[in-house]
């Protein structure tokens, strides 16, 4: 609107400039929000079920908690449930992507 | 008789009894003496004078006759005297068949009756020794039944004056003439069935008046009468109908009377009285009137079309509400209101009838899925405002009432997956803005769906809870670890709801600027939780955050719940007075649309803690905004979050368009997951196995594109001699 900007230098209305002190007039008490988790295993489907890390493996009913996910020392990551799955289904314990000795990585080392 | 004889003693004498030495003769005249007495008493009995002799004595008579072997004469004789008297009773009447002729014929009967059990009394012995031997022979009482029903017969005229009379009588009785005597009626109609000449010409004398009577006084009726108080009528007629045979008719005589007294009140005008009198019954749920209506329907084989009435009713009720879209709101209440209305008459008028709850299970699904996704979306909504905080009205009984009644209206509902959509996306702003009235009442509701659709509809509403309670254990560890505790400076608290991905609607990430304290905090948590989960990451969602913030005004201090991003727009107040909307635009960084909406509703809505210049109702981004100094409110806490609670028209297109692509893969799934099992199947095979298997109303077209989509994706093909087969590509 063009005609905006004049009426506000003309009638500065309620506010009145200058008297009242600079300090904070507002401050936050209480923040309520929410974040939202997933596996931290990029956007990618699960190697063996191909489902995606958010989602459920076959084996588990819900996805999160009831689906976890887990590294190999290979950095590879699958759903717990199937590279459990796997690894009791071959003789060798291997990663079935890249074939090195299967060994889960710990907490630890996960931290980056 | 020899008795002991002359006494003397010697050896013992025989007795001997020694024949008669004469015969006893009868007097002469015997017979004849004996029948002229009989024979004057008789005449004496039909003339209704006075016996000259005792009863007892005639007895005699009659027996002594019987006992010489007289019995075929005195019958003969009987049968004589019998036939002169009807003959010159019935002759006389004869004479005179006009108006008083059913009443005297009626006492003539009378007394002929009485007259003959006189007469069989005097003739017992005879009745019961003679006659009963003689099979070819007709007891007393009915031979004089005969002779009646004979002359009658032998009359000319007599007959059938006999029974027009009847029937007109009957007619003057249906017409409301109060002076028909039901009492010679009876008695004239027990004489026909008597006589056996009931069935000859009366009955269907009698039912064809009834026929014609009745065909006119149903079409009279039906054109003069209400429905409401044609059915009354019809009612009372087959009451009085019913009534009258029992009273006078012969028992044979009911079911045709009554079946043509069905047929031309109630079959003929059955299309006519459902389709005027139905609808109002209903609208103005008259139970009465319906329940006679059913009733009479009924007896004539018409429940059917009651079933028909009922479900086009609902189907036009029904209908109108779901395309309603003025009145969108009243919609879900609406259809409850009738769905109970209508369960009130099947129960209460029309038996319980299971056949109506199958067709109006029909009839209510049809309606409600004329539209596809509104009727879905608008329950979810409605339980949305029963379960929300503020709600008011009744107790958690009443919820649980509402619930299971708008749950009915849920399970007509045929794209379920639209309400899941919708019940989740409102469920989780209850939770996660605090706005649920009672999490008992959530869960039991949950409860409701889960026995409703199984429990993989509700796992993920489930695992929403789930995420609720463990946010509260993560959020006291959270305060009670000192670390973190010691790293947080800015007074203020925080509290994160941790989702799991997927149990969750998706929030399109909306960015802000947020100030530093928040982004201290975050990070802060976020350490905090990655720490105890590992591999995992966080995404923080704006659009659902709350905060409370403490706002200094000129009279006084006030605490506001606000929206994050209203947060972040009053933050920036902290180093200005007012501010043009492109510095707040900037310093914020959140997207246009949100941005309006926030300011909005902190200059334009209930609370006004922002001025805008100029003073339109629209936010303008030539708008500037101060700080409201002067703002004053009754309360000391103040909301102002509710936009959060709204849904915006995109929330709404949003979570219908996730539906419908969610559909898409849940087709893509089942088909690779028909057509992996089976290799090869028809076309016509694959599209019923994959409506066997989804929940979802979809058209066969639609399906034929999936299908087309993944034959493109290689997923399938036609079959090289046959297009309408398909092989699945491994």
């Amino acid at each position: 609107m063009p005609g905006s900007g004049v009426n506000m230098t003309v009638d500065a209305g309620p506010v009145p400039s200058g008297e009242r002190p600079r300090a904070f007039k507002v401050k936050i008490k209480h923040w309520r929000t929410l974040a939202s988790w997933s596996w931290n295993a990029g956007d990618d489907v699960c190697g063996i079920c191909r489902n995606p890390f958010d989602g459920c493996s076959p084996e588990a009913k819900y996805p999160g908690d009831d689906s976890p996910v887990v590294w190999g020392t290979c950095r590879h990551a699958f759903h717990l449930q199937c590279i459990t799955q796997w690894l009791s289904s071959q003789t060798e314990q291997r990663c079935p992507i890249c074939r090195q000795n299967w060994e889960f990585k710990s907490a630890e080392e996960n931290e980056e | 008789m020899a008795a002991r004889g002359g006494g003397q003693v010697g050896p013992a004498k025989k007795l001997k009894i020694k024949p008669l030495k004469l015969k006893p003769k009868l007097p002469a005249n015997f017979v004849e003496t004996t029948w002229a007495k009989l024979q004057r008493s008789i005449q004496a009995v039909f003339a209704e004078e006075k016996v000259a002799y005792s009863f007892e004595e005639l007895y005699r008579a009659a027996e002594d006759l019987c006992l010489h072997k007289k019995a075929g004469f005195v019958y003969q004789n009987l049968v004589n005297e019998c036939e002169a008297q009807v003959t010159r009773v019935l002759g006389k009447l004869s004479q005179n068949q006009g108006s008083t002729f059913l009443s005297e014929l009626e006492k003539e009967w009378q007394t002929h009756c009485n007259q003959l059990l006189t007469i069989r009394s005097i003739f017992l012995y005879l009745d019961r020794t003679f006659v009963l031997q003689n099979a070819q022979l007709k007891s007393i009482f009915d031979m004089g039944l005969q002779l009646f029903c004979q002359q009658i017969e032998k009359s000319p005229g007599m007959e059938r004056t006999l029974s027009s009379g009847l029937v007109e009588m009957i007619a003057l009785e249906r017409r409301g003439d109060q002076s028909v005597d039901r009492k010679i009626l009876k008695s004239l109609v027990k004489m026909l069935l008597l006589l056996g000449l009931y069935s000859k010409h009366f009955e269907g004398e009698f039912l064809e008046e009834t026929k014609s009577f009745y065909a006119k006084e149903g079409a009279d009726k039906m054109r003069e009468l209400s429905v409401l108080d044609y059915l009354v009528h019809c009612e009372r007629r087959l009451e009085q109908e019913e009534e009258k045979c029992k009273e006078i008719l012969d028992a044979l005589t009911n079911s045709p009377l009554m079946k043509i007294v069905e047929d031309c009140l109630l079959k003929r005008h059955l299309d006519e009285i459902l389709d005027k009198g139905f609808n109002k019954f209903v609208d103005q749920l008259k139970l009465v009137d319906l329940r006679r209506l059913y009733k009479l329907c009924f007896r004539v084989g018409g429940s059917d079309l009651v079933r028909t009435a009922l479900c086009n009713y609902v189907k036009e009720k029904a209908g109108e509400y779901v395309t309603d879209d003025k009145n969108r709101s009243r919609m879900v209440q609406n259809l409850i209101d009738l769905k109970a209305a209508i369960d009130k008459v099947v129960l209460e008028c029309f038996d319980d009838e299971e056949s109506f709850h199958s067709s109006l299970k029909e009839a209510f699904e049809y309606s409600i899925n004329l539209r596809q996704n509104r009727p879905a979306e608008l329950v979810a909504k409605y339980i949305d405002a029963k379960l929300r905080s503020g709600n008011k009205g009744g107790g958690e009984e009443e919820l649980e009432n509402v619930l299971d009644s708008v749950l009915v209206i849920f399970r007509y509902i045929s794209g379920k997956d639209v309400f899941e959509a919708f019940y989740k996306k409102d469920l989780a702003k209850r939770l996660l803005l605090g706005k649920s009235s009672s999490i008992d009442a959530e869960k039991s509701t949950i409860g409701k769906f889960k026995t409703e659709c199984g429990s993989q509809f509700t796992n993920k509403l489930e695992g929403m809870f789930k995420d609720v309670d463990t946010s509260r254990d993560i959020m006291a560890g959270f305060k009670n670890s000192a670390s973190v505790q010691s790293k947080l400076k800015h007074g203020m608290e925080l509290y994160v709801n941790v989702l799991t991905t997927g149990y969750w609607p998706t929030y399109p990430p909306v960015e802000a600027n947020l100030p530093a304290e928040l982004r201290d905090y975050q990070e802060v948590f976020n350490k905090y939780y990655l720490s105890k989960h590992s591999g995992r990451r966080l995404m923080w969602q704006n659009s659902l955050g709350l905060c409370v913030v403490k706002c200094k005004f000129k009279k006084a201090t006030k605490e506001l719940v606000v929206s994050l991003f209203q947060t972040v727009v009053l933050m920036l107040y902290n180093d200005a007075d007012k501010l043009t909307y492109e510095d707040i635009e900037k310093a914020t960084g959140i997207e246009p649309k949100e941005l309006k909406r926030t300011l909005q509703s902190l200059s334009l809505g209930k609370v006004r803690v922002l001025v805008k210049e100029p003073k339109t109702k629209e936010v303008n981004p030539t708008d500037t905004f101060a700080f409201h100094y002067e703002f004053t409110a009754p309360l000391y806490r103040l909301r102002i979050n509710n936009i959060q609670l709204k849904e915006t028209k995109e929330e709404n297109q949003n979570t219908t368009e996730r539906v419908f692509q969610d559909r898409q893969y849940q087709v893509d799934a089942a088909i690779v997951r028909i057509m992996k099992s089976r290799k090869t199947l028809s076309h016509t095979l694959l599209i019923s196995e994959i409506y066997s298997q989804l929940r979802f109303p979809i058209k066969p077209s639609d399906l034929k594109k999936r299908i087309e989509s993944l034959i493109d994706r290689e997923y399938l093909e036609r079959d090289a001699s046959n297009a309408q087969i398909y092989n699945y590509l491994a």
